[in-house]
């Protein structure tokens, strides 16, 4: 009986052959033609609601990927650019969803871009970044502490200070033949107060002479023990260099280390070309002669 | 293309790509199981074993039989408490099997009623039948 397959009527399966009678029969039947009009409308608001389930391309792309990986690349074109040219031989279906997939309603397309997943980093890269990070920023910390805890305040300016004796050629300093000690006299001359270490007071001078740096008197003075060495003295406030009274920092310039202390007001530097290392064994060596 | 369905008594729709099987058989694994993970996992694994039978040539990939691979494990998937369906598709997984895949199956569209038939081990007016009730249960549910 023909009418038993009216409920597989639908427009896209229109060409098949076993419809054929119920077809003709819903055609002449007017009341029949009715409801399989109804049933039509019912099931194409099912049909649209399935077709707006799709997996997005990203997700076949992953699909495709997986199935490359675990089973070779297909020989096929990949399954993602199909809808337009991967057409297969003998393959069936309707024209209609052909239609759908080659040409996607705009209206889905928004839809499709929310599902698209983003690419998501493991929480092991996550968690390898964080502690990459972590790590740099403690240091990042350590060096500025290290750094700080190396230097004191004006240290830039006794460097610049050790560089501005590069260019000297002994015709600027006034011939002062003495022992350091002795030199208070020769800058109470020059209207200058200066202090120089207990454990330097011995030295031989050979020349000094006043000159302004930035502004500031810098006493300078040309000694020789079993090198030749160069002292600077100023007033440390006058060059904003602040160090604790008694404590030795060493300062390295272009050509000359220089030995960095504070004694009674006055910014004391021994200077001779060398090294940081050299430095600290002259002044340890020359702390322990004074302790004798 | 392989398969059962190569034979002149079949008639043939127009014809579709890869991409329309692959959504397809996902809208199909989607209203059986009712969880997209589920369902990709599903299409994934049907994938595998198809393309296991042809050595991994996806010319050679039985499409048609995709979805008598995916009617068969209808009842394997697990009942989830997050349904992620709505609307008729919802309605659609409410219905109880063989009825939920066979509705499913004339709904996609996308193979031949003797087909659908054949996957439902069915003459096509007992496939008429099962529409029909399907339908109306469809119908009773979404009121």
């Amino acid at each position: 009986m023909p009418t038993r397959l009216f409920p597989l009527i639908r427009p896209v399966y229109k060409n098949e052959p076993e419809l054929e009678l119920a077809r003709t029969e819903a055609r002449n039947n007017a009341e029949l033609g009715v409801v399989l009009e109804r049933q039509i409308d019912f099931d194409n608001e099912i049909v649209d609601q399935l077709r707006m389930l799709a997996l997005s391309d990203a997700r076949i792309e992953k699909l495709e990927n997986t199935l490359a990986e675990d089973y070779g690349q297909p020989a096929q074109p990949p399954i993602i650019t199909a809808p337009a040219t991967a057409q297969l031989p003998g393959a069936i279906g309707s024209a209609r969803a052909a239609q759908t997939v080659a040409q996607p309603d705009p209206e889905k397309k928004p839809e499709e871009e929310e599902e698209e997943e983003q690419p998501r980093a493991r929480p092991l890269t996550i968690f390898f970044a964080i502690g990459v990070g972590l790590i740099a920023t403690i240091c990042l910390i350590g060096y500025i502490v290290w750094d700080q805890m190396n230097s004191f305040q004006g240290a830039d300016r006794i460097t610049d200070l050790l560089n501005s004796a590069n260019g000297l050629t002994g015709d600027e300093f006034e011939a002062v033949q003495t022992t350091t000690d002795s030199l208070k006299d020769w800058f109470l001359l020059k209207n200058e107060h200066f202090t120089v270490p207990k454990e330097f007071a011995a030295t031989r001078t050979i020349a000094c002479r006043v000159f302004q740096f930035h502004n500031a008197d810098v006493g300078q003075v040309m000694a020789k023990d079993d090198r030749e060495l160069l002292y600077f003295l100023f007033d440390p406030a006058d060059l904003g260099v602040q160090l604790k009274g008694g404590k030795w920092e060493i300062v390295e310039g272009e050509r000359l280390v220089g030995g960095v202390t504070v004694v009674e007001g006055t910014c004391f530097v021994v200077a001779f070309r060398g090294k940081h290392d050299e430095m600290q064994t002259y002044l340890a060596k020359r702390a322990t002669s004074a302790n004798q | 293309m392989s398969g059962p369905i190569e034979g002149d008594s079949i008639c043939r729709l127009n014809p579709v790509s890869a991409y329309d099987y692959i959504q397809a058989l996902y809208r199909l694994c989607l209203v059986q199981s009712g969880s997209d993970t589920a369902a990709e996992s599903a299409v994934r694994d049907i994938l595998v074993e198809a393309f296991k039978t042809t050595n991994r040539d996806l010319a050679n990939v039985d499409f048609d039989g995709l979805f008598r691979a995916a009617f068969q494990r209808r009842d394997s998937y697990a009942k989830t408490a997050d349904n992620q369906l709505t609307d008729w598709p919802r309605v659609l997984h409410s219905l109880p099997e063989p009825q939920r895949s066979t509705l499913t199956l004339f709904y996609l569209e996308i193979l031949p009623l003797a087909f659908v038939a054949e996957i439902t081990s069915s003459s096509i007016e007992q496939l008429a039948d099962t529409i029909r009730e399907a339908r109306s249960a469809l119908a009773r549910a979404r009121q």
